[in-house]
């Protein structure tokens, strides 16, 4: 995340302001509206960005959701996970919510933060994968899908959607690649894990403690699910379960989890 | 202040709004219908901005109505949430609707479906749901009597224990309920649950 | 919510406006129906632009009804007064038009404008592709070094024409920014088959617009990707079709025969430039050298090369 915080040294009051008109989502009399304060994870068009919870504390509009997201690189194989809650702030509206999708047979797209925004971002990335597959007559490769949300965030730059993507695939010669990126489409790579969402922090940790390189697909499912329950656990806005891929060049192993479901 | 809520049983959907039309501190009205009866099959419990309710619950019921009229078949259940969605979200970065919907349905392939969309364009399919300041007691009392396959009578008890908790507990606990339900046979009004009668001029 | 007073103001505003223009319009119409038996020399002179004459200057334009009318994109359905209202489409018909045969006739005049250009011909190998052309100048006095009749699209990609020099220069441009919109938007360059699916559509849509003419050229792109060695052939009507070899421009049928009886599956690069030389050569009036034809080719190195008058000299050497 470092990048993040050098592209933050360079927020002005201009841009602030600019977010502000495009973030002024809510004139929402629910007492809701978003302002200025601390933020996790895009920091560059922070201000604008938060709401005011009832206690008064400010939350970040990425938060407002909450969920976890990991994908692990394993042998020729790699693993992707979510937790499953939908909540509106401290709220639990659903248990059963979906944060991955499947792109094709080799390639998954992982969306934390705010729940709309992954939904209406992930109907844009799945009509313009559609429109490739019947041009191009051939499935992305996860660094192209990668390249292609990457542009389409960008795109929305000055009025962001208000997610951090997950990208896992298996690329030529089933070579595993995970990616991960903020809001604007900063890719972020890497050789061994990425994570986002609210439990981002506590993910770290876990992955940093529990990854090994070339894990066999058991093994890497072990890791994944005990990295992402022990995460939750430290989160108040995610959880309920997990929800696992385990992808090889041959199969889809698909697992529901069952945590500390409270 | 608002409840809205509903459920899925065996073989049908219900839903359930409290029907005071209140600003500021003034209770404008205590028998305003906030459930709408989108087509036969489909019903629309909203809650929020009550002009945004309104025009938006109608431009969606027209809209739905202009679909069956065109292609001469009905939406399914879940193509009207979606397309709610689309709508509450295409909006929701130009002049946005503030509207929280619970879209109750009973489709023949499908069965009966609820589906959660709130302000935002968050849309979530849901056994039970709620919104606004009743759902913290609608939803707690939901997770701890709802089960599958629900009868119509368990259903209904478990609207009402709802109720009763909404009054006895929510310091701003509006008077009267309106339940509706839908099934095979179609969307309809079910019950009211009023604890406060509307007296006309005359007799006051 | 608060609704935006300013907006509802202004949107009403619009509307008063135009259904005061409607009426004024209607008003007009009417009037000057009454009028036509009377009708002077002066509407008479402009009677195709009626509008013309009675424009009022002197209102500001946004508040002129006069101007509105003629800037109102669409004309409303069923007014009484559409046909006096200027459509944009009214005078920007297709100039390619069906002729009651069936025919598009200013494709194939097109087709002929690249029948009569200078030849030019590709030939897929198995492990490359090569184009060639005629470079003929039309005085020794031009500086043959800044005639560049094969062009690169991406560094994969390359193309020669037959036809219109211009109107070839105006596709490389499109292609080129095609290319470049493809690999700014994946990170990965184009493949052949796309760049020619869009250079295709470019010249389709020069068919069907209005106020434009076809392209009085036909294309031969050369390209190597993951998909192996390509040879596409675009012409002016947006069809095109992949190649073992072919060729075009004047010659063609004698420079196609050629190619049929040389053309052999298993071909290599080298041979390739070889019997294109020679394609080339059968149909060439005057002297053949380095500096009166081009050659492009591509190999597995995925690189597309123009080669200079040098290396074509030494491959007329070998050719002799």
């Amino acid at each position: 995340m470092g990048r993040l915080i050098n592209a933050n040294d360079k927020v002005n009051d201009h841009q602030a302001n600019e977010s502000c008109a495009f973030f002024n989502l809510s004139p929402l009399h629910s007492g809701l509206h978003f302002s200025a304060g601390r933020s996790p994870i895009p920091a560059k068009l922070d201000a604008a960005r938060r709401i005011d919870t009832p206690a008064g504390s400010p939350m970040s509009i990425f938060e407002y959701n909450g969920s976890a997201l990991i994908a692990m690189v394993g042998k020729n194989c790699f693993a992707i996970a979510s937790d499953r809650r939908l909540g509106v702030q401290l709220q639990t509206i659903a248990t059963d919510f979906q944060k991955i999708y499947k792109v094709h047979d080799k390639l998954f797209l992982g969306l934390s933060g705010l729940a709309t925004d992954a939904q209406t971002l992930y109907q844009r990335l799945v009509f313009r994968h559609k429109l490739y597959q019947l041009r191009e007559e051939r499935d992305m490769k996860p660094e192209t899908f990668a390249n292609l949300v990457s542009s389409i965030l960008y795109e929305k730059r000055f009025g962001p959607y208000f997610c951090q993507p997950v990208i896992a695939g298996l690329g030529d010669e089933d070579k595993p690649f995970i990616c991960t990126m903020d809001s604007i489409g900063a890719k972020e790579l890497a050789k061994d894990f990425v994570v986002a969402g609210t439990a981002s922090e506590s993910l770290y940790g876990a992955c940093e403690s529990m990854f090994k390189p070339d894990m066999e697909p058991e093994e890497l499912f072990e890791t994944i699910s005990q990295a992402l329950l022990s995460s939750v656990d430290r989160d108040c806005l995610s959880g309920w379960g997990g929800h696992v891929y385990v992808v090889t060049s041959t199969e889809i192993r698909e697992r529901i989890l069952k945590g500390r479901m409270d | 202040m608002e409840c809205v809520f509903g459920l899925v049983g065996d073989g049908f959907a219900i839903v359930a709004a409290d029907t005071s039309a209140v600003h500021s501190i003034l209770v404008h009205k205590s028998n305003e219908d906030k459930i709408m009866v989108l087509d036969s099959h489909k019903l629309v419990a909203a809650s929020g901005e009550p002009g945004d309710r309104v025009q938006f619950t109608e431009y969606i019921q027209k809209n739905v109505a202009l679909y069956q009229f065109r292609n001469g078949i009905p939406l399914t259940t879940p193509a009207a949430a979606n397309f709610t969605r689309g709508e509450l979200a295409t909006a929701l970065r130009k002049n946005p609707y503030f509207v929280n919907i619970l879209m109750a349905g009973y489709d023949k392939e499908i069965g009966p479906s609820l589906y959660f969309i709130d302000y935002i364009a968050t849309l979530h399919k849901v056994d039970k749901g709620a919104f606004g300041y009743g759902s913290y007691f609608s939803l707690s009392i939901m997770d701890r009597h709802y089960h599958s396959g629900m009868s119509l009578e368990e259903a209904i008890g478990l609207v009402d224990k709802c109720i009763m908790e909404i009054r006895s507990r929510l310091v701003v606990a509006p008077p009267n309920f309106v339940i509706k339900i839908v099934d095979k046979d179609g969307a309809r009004e079910y019950a009211w649950r009023e604890s406060l009668k509307d007296v006309s001029v005359t007799s006051a | 919510m608060t609704p935006n007073p300013a907006r509802t103001r202004a949107c009403h505003g619009l509307l008063c406006q135009q259904e005061t223009l409607r009426k004024a319009l209607i008003a007009q119409k009417k009037k000057k129906l009454l009028t036509e038996a009377a009708a002077d020399a002066t509407s008479a002179s402009s009677s195709h632009f009626p509008f013309l004459k009675r424009t009022r200057h002197w209102l500001p334009r946004d508040r002129n009804p006069d101007r509105l009318r003629r800037f109102r994109s669409r004309p409303r359905s069923g007014s009484p007064l559409r046909c006096s209202v200027m459509g944009d489409s009214q005078y920007s018909f297709s100039l390619t038009t069906f002729s009651p045969s069936g025919k598009l006739v200013q494709i194939e005049h097109a087709l002929t404008a690249v029948g009569s250009g200078q030849t030019s011909l590709g030939i897929k190998a198995k492990d490359g592709v090569v184009i060639a052309t005629e470079k003929k100048l039309p005085s020794i006095l031009v500086d043959e070094t800044s005639v560049q009749k094969i062009q690169c699209l991406t560094p994969n990609i390359g193309v020669v024409y037959s036809g219109m020099g211009p109107d070839f220069r105006v596709l490389v441009r499109k292609s080129r920014k095609q290319a470049e919109q493809y690999h700014k938007l994946y990170k990965e360059p184009i493949p052949v088959t796309q760049l020619v699916r869009e250079t295709a559509a470019v010249m389709q849509e020069f068919t069907q617009s209005g106020g434009v003419r076809p392209f009085g050229v036909s294309l031969l792109v050369a390209g190597f990707d993951d998909n192996g060695p390509q040879l596409y052939q675009v012409d002016p009507s947006g069809s095109y079709f992949s190649w073992k070899a072919s060729a075009m421009g004047k010659n063609v049928s004698n420079a196609k025969t050629f190619l049929e009886k040389r053309y052999t599956d298993d071909m290599e690069l080298e041979d390739a430039v070889h019997t294109a030389i020679l394609t080339l050569k059968e149909g060439f009036e005057g002297q053949i050298s380095g500096k009166n034809i081009e050659i492009g080719i591509i190999g597995t190195d995925k690189k597309f090369r123009v080669l200079t008058p040098a290396e074509i000299d030494d491959y007329l050497a070998e050719v002799e």
